[in-house]
């Protein structure tokens, strides 16, 4: 096969031989590490001719320009900054990119560049409790937790063999955010993780969050690079992510992807909702070269409920595919998904969603909506809804709109005294903050909201 | 308003009727180059469709069946492609061969004709058997002829625009159409020219395993206006049957086109048609799609809007019984700036049936101002029966407005609840609630039509409830 020489650099056999020594893991991971990566080998790049891929053009990726992460010891901040590639500018902190970081009381903090862990908290209450928070890789070899993600990864919602990055990330994930809340544990603070990528480095990561019966908690995990003096050769994430929200339990999850413009990220994120349970999952999409994202929330248990929250911002020749899907296996499920999307310049967005309704799933109730605001002649939105409904008693509905920035409005602004400039930045937020406010953590609404402020350029 | 039905399962098998074969002339099954040679010479064709024809076979061969939409299980050297079913085609109903006349009294045509149609074509397997227009459109230089005659009186026109609007590349059938087309109509509609009465052309597959490839083109000139109507059924065979049809559609600068279809072919007949017009300045191209019959339907009627100001109406009605599978949408192309569309999509399922609304609404770069509203209803009135919806929306350009909504649900028991409560039984409040659902088709079909296909929702209601 031809394709196979694109490997030479990073991703060879040899190399992935010498991943795995180095790691010394279990043999039952290892063994699952081993047969994704023959997925992996086997399957081709998606080709345009595959539904989900026609529209996200992968011409321009190429294997060679990464590697298999190489794991090093743990590294302060400080150390990192200093040790530093030609890329990185050592006189501005690592985390400078990352937008959501705060200062209130944490439940738990884990801060990650590359494969590398850069800082690891728990606080002693919730660790009493049986609470596990920590880069996944180290939970593998600790104690009381490595059974319990053997149980999970053995029976795991995300599917390796969905297409070749996803291969890749079972294969050689380094880390990745492993929260676990035992049976009635609520825990108030919010649980925070970041992860910052270095110029030319490969992020491979799995998560994986576990909520047992009648617990309670919130995850803000953020990713972003690192801030360069010059422009790097950009990045690669492969990520598996997997929720797990039992009975009764209720989760509040954001993700918030802010990677510079030369990264590629793709993402299979899977969510699983049982009886009584409620998620609210927000996601926010504003970097990425090319991001393509498939979020999938299904609804297992009777009166489970999920509200998915999108925040996207593309840009200059940013390509950004989110596929969602609500998946409603039992009836008496309720889910209700908004994404709103900007786009400006030559950026080009597509958001495919699907409402799939089982043949049992009798009153369902499943709303969809997807709004976008072009701001530019140049940008492109593809906006697929959809419906695939086998039960009857059901309401499930969409509703789709694209537009530009309504004149009449920028001129009342205006007339208010606002520059056209100010103008145009009211109405965008104006436009947003249906969705901002849905999202119930403060700091969480009000740091989109001034991410969203500082990307709107006058665009009239 | 509902209709007493007496005896609903005459009423049902209405059109399940069958005549003995007795054909002037009929291709041996299967396909090759000989075939569409042999087609294109009995029809003592121009070089250029012949050739075109054989061009369209090797495209047939080489694309690949569609790999989404509904089960295609056809095997092609199995089926007829061309059945002659008369030598001539009849200016009057009583030059046409008695058993088909008798088909078409029986389906009611010569009686429409008489009281509100301006002109008719009737189509018998492959061929058209039977042609009119009012004497006084014809001396107006209104053109309504079957598509076979028109290749031969008017080759220029023909040759400007065969094929152009839906080029033979563009999907399997398209191609297979594009080689073995026969019949159809052809109409030219010269310019400020209105034509008030409907045009109407009836399909009809009699033959088992028998492939109809109709191929329309109507051209509507600067100004000009016309209706046009067609209907389709066919017996029950226990093998299915294929109807492909290419339909292409020009509204000239500030024209008015109108197509409505109701189709009800037997529930084994394979529908995969190609539709598509084309709308310059200021024209108005509408689609009313009534899909009720067959096994599986695949067809998006689509409108190219090509210059400012041009519109597109499309209204997709589907009713997906048992066994059926009615896969219709709509497709709008906006190339040019300030153009409007809307779709409105409704659709059943009963029965254990699948309705499923696949449509796009596409806006070019450099399209601006915009803009398009689709609305997508759905029912599903029991169980065993499913639904989908796939709208694709793309827009490459800024000034526009796009909305899209869709929603599906079952029948309220709301609206049971207070239709009962009027004294209504339960199957009559139902079928009253599907009958305003699909309102806005039927208030869109002249008055015959509305009468016939309320009746023919009654008649799918039949046994729904209970």
């Amino acid at each position: 096969m031809t394709q196979d020489l694109t490997y030479t650099r990073g991703f060879t056999p040899q190399n992935f031989e010498h991943f795995l020594t180095k790691r010394a893991e279990p043999e039952w991971l290892v063994g699952q590490r081993v047969a994704a990566w023959r997925v992996f080998e086997r399957l081709p790049l998606p080709s345009p001719q595959q539904e989900d891929w026609r529209r996200t053009d992968l011409r321009l990726f190429k294997w060679n320009a990464f590697s298999l992460p190489e794991r090093e010891a743990e590294v302060s901040l400080e150390s990192l900054s200093a040790e530093g590639s030609e890329f990185v500018d050592p006189a501005m902190p690592l985390l400078d990119h990352v937008l959501l970081r705060q200062d209130g009381s944490l439940a738990g903090e884990v801060l990650f560049c590359g494969d590398r862990t850069l800082k690891h908290t728990l606080s002693d209450r919730w660790e009493r409790r049986g609470v596990h928070f920590q880069p996944l890789d180290q939970a593998i070899g600790s104690r009381g937790a490595p059974s319990l993600i053997e149980k999970y990864f053995a029976d795991a919602l995300v599917d390796f063999s969905r297409d070749k990055f996803s291969a890749l990330a079972a294969a050689a994930w380094a880390t990745g955010v492993f929260l676990y809340v035992p049976r009635n544990v609520r825990v108030e603070e919010p649980f925070y993780a970041a992860s910052v990528m270095l110029p030319g480095s490969s992020d491979l990561t799995r998560s994986l969050i576990i909520l047992e019966e009648n617990s309670e908690a919130t995850l803000v995990v953020e990713t972003a690079s690192s801030p360069v003096v010059k422009v790097g050769p950009g990045g690669l994430h492969c990520g598996l992510t997997e929720v797990r929200v039992g009975p009764g339990a209720r989760l509040r999850l954001v993700t918030l992807q802010n990677w510079d413009q030369n990264v590629w990220h793709f993402a299979q994120q899977r969510a699983q909702v049982a009886e009584q349970a409620s998620l609210q999952w927000t996601v926010g999409a504003l970097g990425a070269r090319l991001a393509k994202v498939d979020q999938h929330v299904l609804l297992t248990g009777p009166d489970a409920q999920a509200e998915v929250n999108g925040v996207m911002f593309a840009e200059a020749r940013q390509h950004l595919a989110y596929h969602t899907r609500q998946h409603h296996q039992v009836g008496h499920t309720k889910s209700d998904l908004l994404y709103k999307a900007a786009l400006q310049d030559q950026s080009h967005l597509v958001w495919r969603g699907m409402i799939r309704v089982d043949q049992d799933a009798q009153k369902t109730d499943a709303y969809q909506r997807n709004d976008n605001l072009i701001l530019s002649d140049h940008a492109r939105v593809d906006s697929i809804p959809g419906l695939e409904i086998r039960a009857h008693d059901v309401r499930c509905t969409h509703g789709a709109t694209t537009g530009r920035v309504d004149d009449e409005q920028v001129f009342y602004a205006a007339t208010r005294g606002l520059t056209p400039n100010e103008a145009v930045q009211v109405v965008v937020l104006g436009f947003f903050q249906q969705v901002l406010d849905r999202i119930t953590i403060d700091s969480v609404r009000e740091a989109l909201s001034a991410a969203i402020t500082r990307r709107i350029r006058r665009c009239l | 308003m509902t209709h007493a039905i007496t005896d609903p399962i005459g009423e049902i098998n209405k059109f399940d009727f069958r005549n003995e074969e007795r054909y002037v002339y009929k291709a041996r099954k299967g396909l090759d180059e000989q075939i569409v040679a042999e087609i294109s010479a009995l029809k003592g064709e121009p070089q250029w469709m012949r050739e075109f024809r054989l061009e369209s076979l090797k495209i047939f061969k080489c694309k690949p069946m569609p790999q989404w939409g509904g089960l295609i299980d056809i095997d092609f050297q199995e089926i007829y492609y061309y059945i002659k079913p008369t030598d001539r085609q009849g200016r009057s109903w009583d030059e046409v061969p008695e058993e088909i006349k008798r088909t078409f009294d029986r389906l009611g045509i010569p009686e429409a004709e008489r009281k509100y149609l301006a002109g008719v074509k009737a189509q018998y397997e492959s061929e058209v058997v039977y042609g009119s227009l009012r004497e006084e459109l014809a001396q107006r230089g209104v053109i309504f002829t079957d598509m076979d005659t028109a290749v031969r009186e008017y080759p220029d026109l023909v040759r400007q625009y065969f094929g152009t609007i839906i080029p033979p590349a563009d999907n399997k059938f398209a191609a297979l159409n594009s080689a073995v087309w026969s019949g159809g109509s052809f109409i030219y509609v010269p310019p400020g020219e209105q034509i008030e009465f409907p045009l109407q052309a009836y399909f009809r597959i009699n033959a088992a395993n028998m492939g109809q490839f109709e191929r329309t083109l109507i051209i509507v000139d600067e100004g000009a206006s016309c209706h046009y109507v067609e209907g389709c059924t066919a017996p029950m065979y226990s093998s299915d049957s294929l109807h492909a049809a290419v339909v292409e559609v020009v509204a000239h600068r500030g024209a008015r086109v109108r197509y409505t279809t109701i189709q009800n072919w037997a529930n084994n007949i394979y529908n995969l048609v190609t539709k598509r017009a084309v709308a310059y300045a200021d024209a108005l191209v509408e689609w009313v799609d009534g899909n009720l019959g067959s096994r599986l339907t695949m067809k998006y009627p689509s409108v190219y809007m090509r210059e400012p100001g041009a519109r597109a109406e499309i209204l997709s009605v589907a009713f997906a019984g048992p066994k059926q599978h009615q896969d219709a949408g709509a497709k709008v192309v906006h190339c040019a700036p300030h153009t409007a569309s809307r779709i409105v999509s409704k659709s059943i399922s009963r029965g254990g049936g699948r309705s499923s609304y696949r449509g796009l609404v596409r806006i070019e770069k450099g399209a601006h101002h915009s803009k398009s509203n689709v609305v997508c209803d759905a029912l599903i009135l029991d169980p065993q029966s499913e639904s989908d919806t796939y709208p694709y929306i793309e827009i490459e350009a800024r000034d526009v407005a796009v909305g899209h909504e869709a929603s599906v649900s079952r029948i309220g028991e709301e609206q049971l609840f207070y239709l009962m409560s009027r004294g209504l039984t339960e199957p009559e409040a139902s079928t009253m609630i599907v009958s305003g659902f699909i309102e806005p088709l039927v208030k869109e079909l002249p008055m015959e039509y509305a009468v016939e296909m309320n009746r023919l929702i009654a008649l799918q209601m039949e046994g729904s409830v209970g």
